[in-house]
């Protein structure tokens, strides 16, 4: 990993530069250059947000169970997790900051709350979630390398007694707060009673059970990128039970949700399902949700499971799969739904075309690669300097050298 | 009988809680009161509302183009749009128009999940907009069961605005012109029933240009009201969601 500050410097002050050119070019453009209408007001940047901070509220969950089970053997798994957790919350967060129309009123939110809104609580609880996330992460790092416990003022040192005592109240505030945060975006969906395929109980169960899932599916690509976190064979089948279990239970809330729609024959629903199903989102219903997040998955993970050496690589591989597909659930539940027009009529008469289908526009990727890019680096930067990724990563381990520890 | 003790920790702990208590409750208290959305006859106000009667509605559009220029609203933008749909099967076929403008709703789903509290239900029964407040996040436009809603996007008809879009208009109590990022771009707009006109005693665009004199408007809670009267065995769209319009339908009722 890359030490050099002067390196860093540089790639920073090269990304510093990169964004202020989109940003200028976002203020001054404002949101035109997107396909977003207004029909469709929420498009890819909204799926992202949603899809990363399901990724951040699996992973804190897993860092949390490992944490007040005190499971060592997955210990510096958990720790990578954590630190995963606080990217992915602040790339999310920068997606849901560049789709709003006025970014610098953003701070807003928190003088001019509104009891009522779904995304007002939802904002608040992010903040704090993220808070959290970097409390912990603060003080899973304290007394890790000297030069940081050198001074001796009152606070490091109750800092310093009270790690564990911290870490374990903070864990049991962060669990509740991350399924709030997650369940809370799926019923700013929820809530809203236009929009009939949204407006079910089971849409934020479907939200939080997706999100576990992209936890664990991202514990295992965490574990297939960082060689060190040496796991046994055993403890990696443990988490591939886990991960088949979580894909069963999702697939099932997905098909409750979208059988119930079915069944119920109310014009939204069936149209919102017919788009889905061959429809303009049906490639991306098929071959993203069904093809590449389901039937791929599944396919990777039994040849993983039947070869008898159980190569990791393969179980690595349907990971990135499955975490394709959850990315292609948030999508086709999002869009399509905005798509169908309120009143019959009114998408024609408004732009002239009978329906609104929304396909990002070239831009919107190219924000979205810039942010997630960025974020990488980030990531990479945090990696090489956080004394316990530091330690995970420099650690010489022997196989299975911390495997000893029993939970 | 055993006396509790009070520790130093205890009552630190206490304070502290109490105070974060304090705190929240003030934090609620002054974030805005969903009290102002519900239904409540305020006799002392004027609530205004509109009746359109589908049965005069020839779909002339003359409601749109008004709306247009008293709002000079851009490419796009809408707050009154006439939907027509062609009905019946040869040779009896025919054109239905619904004129649709922003309902008022005195349950309007849109105020209550903005999440700055942007938009409001006012004393006289119109929702508004605070385009100084408003964050551009478009969860109204998602929660309005009408399509009532639409972002300014800053687009204009012209690349160079002509000398009638780039002139003064006015909403609710305020003048804007057209200019990159000024207000109300980057923010949601809807139809307010002109208000700015309603406050000066005026009617509404649309009502003025309507040539088959379809549309109604005045104050619902004088009953003797043109408006009032008219009410009387009207339908609301897509009543069965509670949302209470305050923009009436008389005709042959029309499925949402």
């Amino acid at each position: 990993m890359i030490q050099s500050n002067k390196l860093w410097w540089g790639v920073f002050s090269l990304l510093a530069i990169a964004t202020f050119f989109f940003m200028y070019f976002r203020i001054n453009q404002g949101l035109t250059f997107t396909n977003l209408n207004n029909i469709v007001g929420w498009g890819l940047w909204v799926t992202f947000y949603v899809y990363f901070l399901g990724i951040s509220v699996g992973l804190f969950l897993f860092y949390g169970v490992c944490n007040i089970f005190n499971i060592a053997k997955f210990r510096n798994l958990a720790l990578i997790a954590l630190y995963s957790s606080f990217i992915t919350l602040i790339v999310g967060l920068f997606f849901i900051f560049i789709d709003i129309g006025h970014l610098g009123r953003f701070w807003t939110v928190f003088i001019n709350r509104n009891v009522s809104s779904v995304l007002s609580w939802e904002l608040h609880l992010y903040v704090i979630y993220m808070v959290t996330v970097a409390l912990l992460l603060v003080f899973e790092n304290l007394g890790i390398e000297k030069k940081y416990s050198n001074t001796e003022s009152i606070i490091s040192t109750w800092c310093n007694e009270n790690k564990e005592k911290v870490i374990k109240y903070l864990t049991y505030l962060g669990i509740p707060l991350a399924i709030a945060v997650h369940g809370g975006t799926g019923a700013l969906f929820a809530v809203i009673k236009a929009r009939v395929f949204w407006n079910s109980a089971i849409f934020p169960v479907i939200f939080l059970i997706s999100a576990l899932l992209s936890g664990i599916a991202a514990i295992i690509f965490l574990l297939g990128c960082f060689h060190n976190v040496n796991l046994k064979t055993q403890y990696i089948k443990k988490l591939s039970n886990i991960f088949i279990i979580v894909i069963v239970l999702d697939v099932f809330v997905v098909m409750t949700q979208l059988f119930v729609h079915y069944y119920s024959d109310i014009n939204e629903s069936i149209a919102v399902i017919h788009l889905l199903f061959y429809g303009e989102y049906a490639k991306s219903f098929w071959i993203g949700q069904i093809g590449i997040g389901i039937i791929l998955t599944l396919i990777l993970f039994a040849i993983y499971r039947m070869n008898t050496k159980g190569r990791f690589w393969i179980l690595w591989l349907s990971s990135i799969s499955c975490l394709i597909g959850i990315w292609f659930i948030r999508m086709n539940f999002i869009t399509p739904t905005l798509s169908v027009p309120l009143i019959e009529g009114l998408s024609e008469n408004i732009y002239g075309i009978e329906s609104t289908n929304y396909v990002p526009s070239l831009m919107e990727w190219i924000y979205s690669l810039f942010i997630i890019i960025s974020g990488f680096i980030v990531y990479l930067f945090g990696v090489s300097h956080i004394p316990i990724l530091k330690n995970i990563i420099h650690q010489k381990t022997k196989k299975g050298d911390f495997d000893e520890e029993t939970a | 009988m055993e006396e509790k003790k009070i520790t130093r920790k205890k009552f630190v702990i206490t304070s502290l809680l109490g105070t974060l208590g304090l705190v929240a409750g003030e934090l609620i208290r002054q974030s805005h009161s969903i009290d102002n959305i519900e239904n409540e006859v305020d006799t002392e106000n004027k609530k205004y509302g509109m009746v359109i009667d589908l049965d005069r509605c020839i779909g002339c559009n003359a409601c749109t183009i008004a709306c247009k220029q008293e709002n000079n609203t851009p490419p796009n933008i809408h707050y009154n749009v006439v939907i027509e749909k062609e009905e019946g099967e040869f040779p009896n076929v025919y054109n239905s128009f619904l004129p649709r403008v922003c309902m008022q709703c005195d349950k309007p789903p849109c105020v209550k999940v903005c999440p700055v509290g942007a938009t409001k239900k006012q004393k006289n029964g119109i929702v508004s907009i605070d385009y100084e407040t408003c964050i551009g996040c478009r969860y109204c436009m998602t929660a309005c069961p009408y399509g009532a809603r639409s972002f300014d996007f800053g687009e204009n008809y012209y690349d160079q605005p002509n000398t009638f879009e780039a002139s003064p208009y006015q909403e609710y109590d305020k003048i804007y012109q057209r200019g990159k990022g000024k207000a109300p771009q980057n923010s949601v707009r809807k139809c307010h029933f002109c208000s700015h006109r309603v406050d000066k005693g005026e009617l509404p665009a649309c009502v003025t240009a309507c040539l088959g004199k379809a549309r109604f408007f005045g104050d619902l809670n004088d009953p003797n009201s043109e408006v009032s009267i008219k009410a009387k065995g009207s339908w609301t769209l897509k009543s069965n969601l509670g949302t209470k319009p305050r923009t009436f339908y008389l005709g042959e009722k029309r499925d949402d």
